[in-house]
């Protein structure tokens, strides 16, 4: 077992509904769903958004396509409109969401080479809870 | 997901309506070199207390470009927990909203003030104000709804 931040293993994009954001997770290999759904839990996603407001996380697994889709409440500042971030968007948050550590086979990473060589994105994780 | 089914149409439609919304005005400065963090965080300081000092009627938001931003919430959590290295240079960002372009553009300029007396090696100094829309949304009866579109190029509005 080797621990990564999210985006060894599976890559996600934003996109904004008024005050929300909503996050794709998708795992490279499929066969990590499973493992995400028990580490990536609307709770820890929600911890990561809270110094912004986000007030609820819902998680929607998508098993048939092995994915989940992450709906975070009241994220944004206001929304595209009003917010003062240079980001209204949230487009970047998915970066933030993929940043998150997991626990996983190094068989499941994108680049298995990487479970060796992991210190590059030390700095960028977010550390387990 | 299985067993998505339709239903019929409503008889109310989703009309986003747009009204003014203010202005919001930015300015940004950039530090180099060594202790560019510190210095960073310096102006990052100095900005909202000028803007209290003035009295300008606005809302206001910091961000170290490259070390926190868009990631960062208004209150700046994460600038103010980050511990990382020190960054080759800083891009400071003013953010404001305010209700009237005065105000919006007085805030966007206290950026210039900091070449002068702010942390030393302070500069490139942009400012700007831009106009916002706000937006609402009703339901209103599908049958007071015309679908029509009209096309116009940018040019033909500023005129």
């Amino acid at each position: 077992m080797v621990t990564v931040p999210l985006h060894e293993v599976a890559h996600g994009r934003a996109g904004d509904k008024g005050n929300r954001v909503n996050i794709s997770l998708i795992p490279y290999r499929a066969e990590a769903f499973h493992v995400l759904g028990e580490q990536v839990t609307h709770k820890r996603v929600l911890d990561l958004f809270r110094h912004r407001g986000a007030t609820a996380v819902h998680r929607h697994d998508l098993p048939l396509i092995a994915a989940y889709n992450f709906v975070v409440d009241n994220v944004l500042e206001g929304g595209v409109n009003t917010a003062l971030n240079l980001d209204g968007h949230g487009k970047t948050l998915s970066f933030r969401l993929l940043a998150l550590d997991v626990t996983v086979p190094a068989g499941l990473l994108l680049h298995p080479a990487c479970a060796e060589d992991a210190s590059p994105a030390a700095a960028a994780r977010v550390p387990a809870q | 997901v299985r067993g998505v089914r339709g239903g019929p149409r409503p008889e109310r439609l989703k009309v986003t309506a747009c009204f003014s919304g203010g202005h919001l005005g930015e300015g940004e400065v950039s530090v180099a070199g060594p202790n560019a963090l510190a210095r960073a965080r310096a102006v990052a300081d100095i900005l909202p207390e000028r803007l209290r000092r003035r009295g300008l009627e606005v809302r206001a938001r910091v961000d170290l470009i490259g070390v926190s931003s868009v990631h960062d919430s208004d209150d700046g959590a994460l600038r103010r927990a980050f511990s990382g290295p020190d960054p080759a240079e800083v891009r400071v960002r003013l953010a404001v909203a305010a209700a009237s372009h005065d105000d919006a553009d007085q805030a966007a300029r206290e950026v210039l003030a900091l070449l002068c007396c702010g942390p030393a090696g302070t500069g490139g100094a942009r400012w700007r104000v831009t106009p916002r829309i706000a937006t609402r949304s009703y339901l209103a009866d599908r049958a007071l709804i015309e679908p029509t579109a009209t096309v116009a190029a940018a040019r033909e509005f500023a005129a």
